[in-house]
């Protein structure tokens, strides 16, 4: 008599192997993260010759501190010239205050604030960004406007650190273009087909010397230097404070 | 009369060797994936807030230049530099790099654009703006400082 019992096969389904294998490839493709460096930009001064003249920097538009380490880890800055009828006055008198004060970035950003460039200036630089994006020889497009018009662009603003630490005290400037301009914005230009083309952020005509002392260390530099950028100001100069019989 | 059924012909593509496909490449991949070494110096790096840092697009032309104080703290401690697999003293980087530039230039035509600087926190000032000086004498003008990004807020 034979049994109508099923056989047990020796088989077993690996077909789901592959699934297992694929999703293992997905998920290191997708959570895998290369360590990407990133740091603070810097532009040195142009090197002086015969055709270049040397650049005063107008009193009422600068602002020098000398950098002194003050332990590891911590830094005092001393304000040696404030422009004039501003904050940070009281300092003057070699009063050192800690970088990380308050009062020392309050008052930096109201001195950068009170000195942001006309929302004109940044749109001429926009517009010479906006050529060279394009390739095309400098004063091709008569004004920003004329090229807004001729590209089909989209102008934007994209809210910077200042708007965001400021709020609505903020102070904005209105533009035909752009519509509310604060200081610290950055205002960019978009088309359909390739999106940003070219940007410029609205700075302040502020310039901040940092004098350091010479055994002042690395990272006192970048702590200086990222207090001045929070605050608003992009355009620095670094120096070593002068010392009787030495000194660069 | 019993008629012999006929065989029928199954329908199934045998997918087992699919998953050995799959994991062949995954170790062929895994096996000859080289990640590209810094070949830095051992440095701290100091810290920044990420919003006033800015990441270097993928077209720009960098070199990377490493630097540290051979014993940190000791103001007589010598500086050095290293660029690729080259150390050198700090007073030398920027006649090297011009050099570089003027290679980059001469063979490929293009502009050396960044000089990344990853120094190391206790570096001392008095070598990092003589350092500066001789970039600008070289005309090397576009810096990048190196940082971790800070944890914390505004």
């Amino acid at each position: 008599m034979r049994s109508n019992r099923p056989r047990a096969t020796g088989e077993f389904s690996d077909s789901s192997m592959s699934d297992i294998a694929f999703l293992l490839l997905i998920f290191f493709l997708v959570t895998t993260t290369f360590d990407v460096q990133k740091g603070i930009s810097y532009q040195l001064p142009k090197k002086p010759d015969e055709q270049t003249e040397e650049v005063v920097i107008d009193e009422t538009n600068r602002l020098v501190m000398t950098i002194k380490q003050w332990g590891i880890g911590s830094y005092v800055a001393l304000i040696d010239q404030a422009p004039p009828d501003g904050p940070l006055q009281r300092a003057r008198a070699g009063e050192d205050v800690a970088l990380d004060d308050p009062v020392l970035q309050e008052g930096i950003m109201t001195l950068a604030a009170q000195r942001a460039e006309t929302v004109e200036t940044t749109s001429a630089r926009l517009l010479n960004n906006l050529e060279v994006a394009k390739g095309v020889p400098s004063g091709t497009y008569s004004s920003l406007n004329s090229a807004i018009q001729a590209e089909n662009l989209t102008p934007m603003v994209r809210s910077g650190l200042i708007r965001e630490i400021m709020g609505a005290d903020a102070p904005v400037t209105v533009d035909p273009n752009f519509g509310e301009v604060a200081f610290g914005d950055t205002l960019v230009l978009a088309d359909a087909r390739q999106g940003n083309i070219a940007s410029a952020v609205r700075e302040s005509e502020l310039v901040v010397i940092l004098k350091f002392f010479p055994d002042c260390d690395y990272d006192g530099m970048i702590a200086a230097l990222d207090v001045i950028r929070r605050n608003g100001v992009s355009r620095t100069g670094i120096t070593l404070q002068e010392r009787l019989g030495g000194g660069v | 009369m019993k008629f012999k059924r006929r065989m029928k012909v199954g329908s199934a593509i045998g997918s087992s060797t699919m998953s050995d496909i799959v994991f062949l490449l995954l170790v062929f991949f895994m096996a000859t994936t080289i990640f590209k070494d810094d070949s830095g110096l051992r440095i701290r790096f100091p810290q920044a807030h990420p919003q006033v840092m800015s990441e270097l697009g993928k077209e720009n032309l960098m070199v990377a230049v490493w630097i540290k104080q051979m014993n940190p703290g000791d103001s007589q401690s010598e500086v050095i530099a290293r660029i690729g697999d080259y150390d050198l003293p700090i007073d030398q980087v920027a006649v090297q790099l011009k050099g570089l530039a003027d290679k980059f230039w001469r063979e490929q035509n293009k502009h050396l654009d960044v000089i990344v600087l990853n120094a190391d926190t206790r570096v001392p000032m008095s070598a990092m703006v003589g350092l500066f000086a001789d970039l600008r004498f070289e005309e090397l003008y576009s810096i990048q400082f190196n940082a971790q990004p800070l944890s914390t807020g505004i």
